[in-house]
């Protein structure tokens, strides 16, 4: 495991000691729906922050989709690029994400995760349907299963960890 | 003879409806006039969004992929002249650009157009500077990168965090 890996999961970690204790399924006291699991969403977030939470793209209010993050769009006073992405700014992405197709989340929960690309979130980012983006998350890719095995409820970490990061080209 | 004369009216007004695209047009006008003494060409307009003019639809003639404008120092108005961008795509193809006397640099759409993402790094006196994240679909550096920095924008694009000495450039 990477030292960036390392310190992807010690944040999650230290997420999830800061939140009071979540069922795989919990309804959030701020809705009504069934959505997926908040607790370990920093690491859901964590994977699509670095394919689609950069300023040109959801990382712009401009879109329809917000992601807050650390080298991206900030919330509050923050710069991108400087310091990690924030709580309150994983707790907006997933307000972002959850509330983006509300009803046919809370189906997909609800079905323990099947059929994840009947969510338009899922289909745009694998490519399969038209987005400016292309393909974000090849399907069954680690980013992938990250996104889908987390709306079935159980979240396969190693996953969301091990491609939580693009691989860049070697340097010139 | 109607059905011809139909045909030649719905021509003609898809004709004028697709050479003006008023959004386009705003935001070129909001960059404001040109600057005294610096004709349009490669030296004009440092830290405007590039490609916003040099996309094909005008006003700019060169039609470009990539472009923007380096600094020497952060929040610093120098210039960083005779640096080398060097930018790799997701196909695995790699292009180089070089700084002017503005410090711009730019890459044409007929001789590259990337594959995003797309990484960058910025090489001067030896050292090589990678970008944090790669571009996901933006050609003008200045979208992300205006000034002042702020929670949508991540600064002006620069080498040096802090004042160091450069050498002379040469240029007037």
């Amino acid at each position: 495991m990477t030292t960036r890996s390392t310190l992807l999961a010690a944040q999650y970690i230290t997420w999830l000691a800061l939140l009071p204790s979540a069922s795989a399924c919990s309804i959030d006291d701020r809705f009504s729906l069934q959505t997926p699991p908040k607790s370990s969403f920093p690491l859901v977030s964590n994977v699509l922050n670095n394919r689609c939470g950069s300023l040109d793209c959801h990382g712009d209010p401009r879109r329809s989709v917000w992601m807050y993050n650390s080298n991206g769009m900030r919330l509050g006073d923050g710069i991108p690029g400087i310091g990690a992405t924030t709580e309150e700014e994983y707790a907006e992405n997933y307000v972002s994400i959850v509330m983006l197709e509300p009803e046919m989340m809370h189906t997909v929960v609800l079905e323990k995760g099947r059929a994840p690309e009947r969510l338009t979130l899922v289909r745009k980012a694998r490519g399969a349907e038209e987005h400016k983006g292309g393909v974000a998350l090849v399907p069954a890719s680690y980013a992938d299963i990250c996104l889908t095995s987390w709306l079935s409820g159980f979240i396969d970490e190693a996953a969301c960890i091990t491609d939580a990061e693009l691989v860049p080209p070697e340097p010139p | 003879m109607r059905r011809l004369a139909c045909a030649s009216v719905v021509s003609c007004l898809s004709w004028v409806a697709g050479c003006h695209d008023p959004l386009h047009d705003q935001t070129v006008e909001a960059l404001g006039p040109e600057v005294s003494g610096v004709p349009a060409g490669p030296l004009h307009r440092p830290g405007q969004p590039c490609v916003l003019c040099h996309d094909g639809r005008g006003p700019g003639n060169m039609v470009l992929s990539l472009a923007g404008t380096i600094y020497q120092v952060k929040d610093q108005p120098e210039p960083l002249v005779d640096a080398v961008v060097h930018v790799a795509d997701s196909g695995g193809r790699r292009s180089v650009a070089g700084t002017n006397c503005a410090g711009n640099f730019f890459i044409q759409s007929a001789d590259f157009e990337p594959q995003f993402p797309a990484w960058v790094w910025v090489e001067f006196g030896g050292a090589l500077v990678p970008m944090n994240s790669p571009i996901f679909r933006e050609g003008s550096c200045a979208v992300c990168h205006a000034d002042p920095a702020g929670s949508r924008s991540a600064g002006q694009v620069f080498l040096s965090p802090l004042p160091i000495t450069f050498p002379d450039s040469g240029c007037p």
